[in-house]
């Protein structure tokens, strides 16, 4: 794992969380709007989650290698099944959805830096 | 009086425009905004918590069953409470009986107080946490909050089935 891609995408899981929050207390949550915040973070977790798989390849034993592999797996499934969820949805609830998504993802990426020492 | 093939097919056309105008095509409805209720927030969670505990308890159990078999025993019997929770909250959005529901997210509440009581008052019976360790200061409390936010929107949620 790579710390700055770790700490990078811990900020953009929890500051797009916040935004998404943000925008619904302001009754102005367009979900559309977050597609491209989406897609960069679940391409970064993609990117996280093969560096991960090339670590492991090249003989790398995390403290906790089946939790690990249990968070890598969910932190590439939570972004899609939230946003497939929430599509076309603008309401407050479709915001909190994809706001509990978010915060899983941030949690599930510090976790693994947890699990991969 | 029989009516002649131009005259049924301009009426057949008529009676499927009509029913076109009256019911929305799959395309329609495909692109149609949508409004999603709080049970949609609520089977989330749940289904992030059936992923959570049953993970946690799965690997503990397999790799070191020995260590600590109460927080692993008790991290499997919340992974089985959050899935018949999750099955419950989606029945009930259906229009299905809300008595299941209320009693499992009261069986619920008890274990999250019972286990974070004991976890605070006596550490040396939980060497390992559980999900439901510390009231679920891990999880930012959320254990502790979901029960409760069942309880509510069932009283809360319009009376439909």
């Amino acid at each position: 794992m790579i710390d700055a891609l770790s700490l990078a995408l811990t900020v953009l899981a929890a500051g797009t969380a916040l935004a998404v929050l943000a925008t619904a207390a302001g009754g102005r949550f367009r979900r559309s709007a977050f597609a491209p915040a989406l897609s960069l973070l679940e391409a970064g977790l993609a990117v996280q989650a093969a560096l991960d798989v090339i670590g492991l390849a090249r003989g790398h034993r995390p403290g906790e290698q089946a939790t690990h592999v249990a968070y890598l797996v969910a932190s590439l499934v939570v972004v899609p099944l939230a946003a497939l969820e929430t599509r076309r949805a603008d309401g407050g609830w479709s915001a909190a959805l994809l706001a509990v998504a978010l915060v899983a993802v941030a949690v599930l990426v510090i976790r693994m830096q947890t699990t991969w020492r | 009086m029989a009516l002649s093939v131009p005259e049924r097919s301009a009426r057949d056309r008529a009676a499927g425009s009509a029913r076109d105008r009256a019911a929305p095509s799959r395309a329609e409805r495909r692109s149609a905004p949508r409004s999603l209720g709080p049970e949609r927030v609520l089977l989330g969670l749940y289904l992030l918590f059936v992923v959570a505990a049953g993970a946690r308890s799965a690997v503990q159990l397999a790799l070191h069953a020995g260590r600590a078999p109460l927080p692993y025993g008790l991290s499997a019997f919340a992974a089985v409470v959050y899935l018949v929770g999750f099955l419950l909250v989606r029945r009930v959005s259906r229009g299905g009986d809300r008595r299941p529901l209320a009693v499992c997210s009261l069986v619920e509440l008890a274990g999250v107080v019972t286990v974070g009581t004991a976890s605070l008052v006596d550490g040396s019976a939980f060497p390992d946490a559980t999900v439901w360790s510390g009231f679920g200061a891990g999880y930012l409390f959320v254990p502790l909050v979901l029960p409760v936010a069942v309880l509510v929107w069932l009283r809360r949620a319009p009376l439909d089935g």
